[in-house]
């Protein structure tokens, strides 16, 4: 899955009227059975209640859209599918945030280097330029470009 | 063989002056039992015998002392020191006013005198007694010690941070003085150019960096960066003042986006630093508030980062709520809160969990009682609410002084459902006050200042940063017979001077859609439709006192459009709209409202909120609708529009307005009515959710507020194939919104005046018939 997906809510939580954040997989056993005994709504509702705690999964909806067909419910599955190619095609455009970017390079200790300023063109002693994202992403457009 | 008097004498004044105070008290005590009269020794002894912490015993030898010489003051001093120690206030300040009959500029006597009125709280007192002493002795931290304690007394903060710089710029650097200048400092969050001012003439970094953070508070960025560029060069090393201050005080003025290169460099140093790493989120969350909606992303990603790491500290917890909070998802937000609560009941999220919990669409009424009434108890212990205003006048007839308390006075729904009702109050009945829980500084808009002019600066009380007890001292002192709070438990509430009982007859009303859960707060003004008797009294902590006209009343803006047409006259297909705060839509509102659209074909909804500009919040809506099998194209997502009167135009986008299941609107269900939008609501069994019902109900349109959801689907679904009667009240309905009690001010007023009168009337009664049993017990 990717990051445009993930919620914080990717680590368990147990939410007040919400599903509790079983991985996806580990739910498909549950709507099986559920399908088995002849109750697709019953899956479908399972399945709606795990979405509200994360409605940017993609997967859930193609999930979705394969239930409400067992259901019969055509326009249902419809939707659903249509819904799940939007978030895949978002998924697809994704761009990880700058914050996320500038973290990982943190960690991979690529900045980590008093003389290689994090925000060029930017002094911290005036705080003068305020386009802290701009000079980050410029910066990080010409680290790209010396690196490929 | 026993030892010469002098002898002993001396020993003993060579110990006492070495540190051998005990020792030194022993040998005063012997040679007294020799000499009874030996100059001094009394004196002395009761030195020492004080300097142990043992007045008690050194009183006798004080007194003995000074029947022998009666005009020496340092040993007045000590008597004064001997009774203060035994709490006798009158005698130690009778010693002390002798010590100054014999020498009129003894300080110490003066500082001890001073020191009394320190035990007896006496602020005042305090404060005009200090100034002259202060002025005889400039440079005696003793002395602007008890300055600045009557100034704190008194919650004169800015004097007291006032009176600590100029001493600061007059003297050596005295770190008591700085610590007292901090300790002022936090209490005064907006400077006063005058303030800023006096606050640079120290020559001491500390002082700078009080300046420096005086000047942020006050949004003066250019200032304060001068004074960091000053400290900077003085303290390059980063000794006096961490790039963590920085940031942290960046972000507290709210400078969000020169805060977060700071937190950014901190990171690089130390990755690992969780601490850092919540706070750059929580800078970021703020920033996406402000407008810069891009951010939020950026605090959703790195909050990622954080669960992995620190999922389960509070901290991550508190930030976790924070992002669903700022995504409108309260639904997810409350687990988080649950946890954090769990671990600390007193923690800062406690009220405004409480107000949470009411967009809780599965949470039964029974249980949000519950929680309510637990937070009361447990706070009401905090206070002494047993004071009875015995010597209140209890003429049931008599003019009453009514005080109505919110952080609300100003443009927010609050201001204008009261401004109306406030201006047409009756002043031969009722004397009001108004008590602005806002920042002077800031929270003065135009609003807040018609209200102010409409009781006049004499009946007007700033009283944010006012602490309990001189908000129920400030109350009591006005003498306000009926306090009526208006914020519950939404931010900035004052439940505290209600805890503490500040009036006889406390109300809450209007700002908060639940019980506050305090059993000090007397009567919560309602209405028979929106808590009908039976359940509703059973999870109030208050008497519901129910109005017979409602309990709202609307200021229009004298600038409202005039109604439009329908859009389904010329689109040919419905459009149902909410224009609620996000936080009210939860998942079985949507659910509801998508099983609504599925049954009127072609229909659309229209959603708009300023939270909507975040992408996240947008593709969320999206996929909740799908789930329910409705297509993108069917909901139209809108952010904040930029003025009121682009708001009220903004309902020519709907046909039919839908109403949250949990949270009625309020505001937004006036608006849509007053622009002649009908509104379909499922009343629930909680205030929260019957509000609306209410408000249809001044209007005529009681059949719009669904029994049941198949009939919510029906009249919704009729409605819609009925655009005759959707034109008709859109001309219909602004008119009738006029004539209805929720625009008549001078009704509401009367209404609420009758309230007050009856709410007298039994405490009146109450407190009678509480003599009289106390009477007849007696005798």
């Amino acid at each position: 899955m990717s990051l445009s997906n993930s919620s914080p809510t990717d680590c368990s939580t147990e939410t007040s009227g919400v599903d509790p954040h079983i991985p996806l997989q580990a739910l498909r056993p549950i709507l099986n059975d559920m399908l088995h005994d002849g109750a697709p709504r019953q899956a479908i509702e399972r399945l709606q209640t795990w979405i509200i705690g994360k409605p940017l999964d993609e997967a859930a909806f193609f999930l979705l859209s394969e239930l409400y067909e067992q259901a019969g419910e055509t326009n249902a599955t419809v939707v659903g599918l249509q819904r799940a190619l939007q978030l895949k095609e978002l998924s697809a455009s994704y761009q990880p945030s700058p914050s996320l970017l500038r973290f990982q390079e943190i960690e991979s200790g690529a900045v980590n280097d008093p003389t290689n300023p994090l925000f060029p063109g930017f002094d911290i002693q005036t705080n003068r330029e305020g386009d802290t994202r701009g000079a980050f992403l410029k910066q990080h457009a010409q680290r790209k470009a010396a690196h490929e | 063989m026993s030892k010469a008097p002098h002898t002993l004498f001396e020993a003993a004044r060579k110990m006492h002056q070495t540190g051998q105070t005990e020792a030194a008290a022993l040998h005063y005590a012997d040679l007294l039992q020799l000499e009874p009269d030996y100059p001094h020794a009394g004196y002395l002894c009761a030195v020492a015998l004080v300097s142990l912490n043992r007045a008690d015993e050194a009183l006798p030898y004080i007194q003995a002392h000074l029947k022998q010489r009666v005009n020496h003051a340092p040993g007045w001093i000590i008597l004064g020191g001997c009774y203060a120690h035994q709490d006798t206030i009158p005698e130690a300040a009778a010693a002390y006013q002798e010590a100054l009959r014999f020498e009129p500029k003894n300080f110490d006597a003066a500082l001890g005198l001073g020191q009394l009125l320190i035990k007896q709280e006496s602020w005042k007192a305090l404060s005009q007694f200090a100034d002259p002493i202060l002025q005889l002795n400039p440079s005696s931290l003793p002395a602007l010690g008890l300055k600045v304690r009557a100034l704190t007394g008194l919650e004169d903060y800015k004097a007291g941070l006032a009176a600590c710089v100029d001493f600061l710029a007059r003297n050596e650097f005295a770190a008591e003085c700085y610590k007292w200048a901090q300790q002022c400092f936090h209490q005064v969050p907006h400077p006063s150019e005058a303030l800023l001012e006096q606050m640079k003439a120290p020559e001491h970094i500390e002082c700078w960096i009080l300046h420096y953070d005086a000047c942020l508070r006050a949004k003066r960025l250019e200032a304060a960066l001068e004074t960091l560029n000053r400290i900077r060069e003085a303290d390059p090393d980063y000794k006096h003042l961490s790039r963590a201050f920085i940031a942290d005080s960046l972000q507290n003025a709210e400078f969000y986006a020169e805060a977060e290169p700071h937190h950014w460099e901190l990171l690089a140093k130390n990755p690992q630093d969780d601490q850092r790493l919540i706070r750059l989120i929580q800078n970021t969350l703020a920033f996406a508030k402000c407008g810069h909606s891009e951010k939020y992303a950026d605090a959703r990603e790195l909050a990622t980062i954080l669960f992995a790491r620190a999922g389960d500290s509070i901290e991550c917890c508190a930030v976790m709520n924070d992002i669903y909070m700022h995504a409108s998802r309260p639904e997810l937000a409350l687990p988080y809160q649950e946890r954090i609560l769990a671990e600390q009941p007193e923690h800062p999220l406690a009220c405004p969990y409480l107000f949470v919990l009411n967009y809780d669409e599965r949470r039964p009424a029974d249980e949000i009682f519950q929680v309510h009434r637990d937070w009361g108890r447990r706070h009401q212990a905090k206070f002494d609410a047993s004071h009875t205003f015995a010597a209140r006048d209890r003429n049931p007839k008599r003019k009453l002084r009514v005080g109505y308390l919110s952080p609300d006075l100003a443009c927010h729904p609050v201001g204008f459902f009261a401004i109306d009702i406030f201006k047409a109050h009756d002043p031969k009945t009722v004397e009001v006050f108004l008590y602005s829980n806002r920042h002077e500084e800031t929270g003065d808009d135009k609003l807040s200042q018609k209200f102010r002019a409409q009781v006049g600066e004499d009946h007007w009380r700033w009283t944010r940063g006012l602490s309990t007890k001189k908000l129920r001292d400030l109350i009591r002192d006005d003498a306000i017979d009926i306090l009526i709070e208006m914020a519950g438990h939404t931010a900035y509430n004052r439940l505290d001077a209600l805890a503490s009982r500040a009036a006889p007859v406390q109300v809450s009303w209007l700002g908060y859609p639940n019980t506050t859960g305090l059993e000090t707060v007397d009567y919560r003004l309602s209405d028979a439709i929106t808590e009908p008797e039976g359940a509703a009294d059973t999870r109030s902590t208050e008497t519901i006192y129910r109005m017979p006209n409602g309990f709202h009343m609307f200021s229009l803006p004298a600038e409202l459009p005039e109604p439009m047409e329908p859009p389904c006259l010329k689109r040919g297909y419905v459009t149902f709209g909410s224009y609620n705060n996000m936080n009210k839509l939860g998942s079985k509102s949507v659910e509801l409202w998508a099983k609504l659209l599925k049954r009127v074909p072609h229909s659309r909804i229209v959603l708009k909120h300023k939270t909507l500009a975040f992408l996240d919040n947008r593709e969320t809506l999206r996929s909740l609708f799908a789930m329910h099998g409705i297509q993108a194209h069917r909901v139209i997502l809108k952010t904040t529009t930029p003025g009121m009167v682009e708001h009220y135009h903004s309902y020519a986008e709907m046909d039919i307005a839908l109403d949250p299941i949990a949270y009625n609107g309020t505001t937004t269900s006036c608006d849509a009515l007053a622009m002649g939008v009908p509104i379909l609501t499922l009343p629930g069994q909680t205030h929260a959710s019957r509000v609306t019902a209410s408000l249809l109900h001044r209007v005529g349109l009681d059949r719009w507020a669904a029994q049941s959801e198949e009939a919510f689907l029906q009249t919704g679904s009729l409605a819609a194939q009925n655009p005759t009667m959707l034109q008709q009240l859109r001309q219909e309905l602004p008119h009738r919104f006029r004539q209805s009690p929720l625009g008549d001010g001078p009704g509401m007023a009367r209404d609420l005046e009758h309230a007050y009168r009856e709410m007298w009337q039994t405490f009146c009664d109450k407190t009678a018939s509480a003599k009289s049993a106390s009477t007849t017990k007696n005798d």
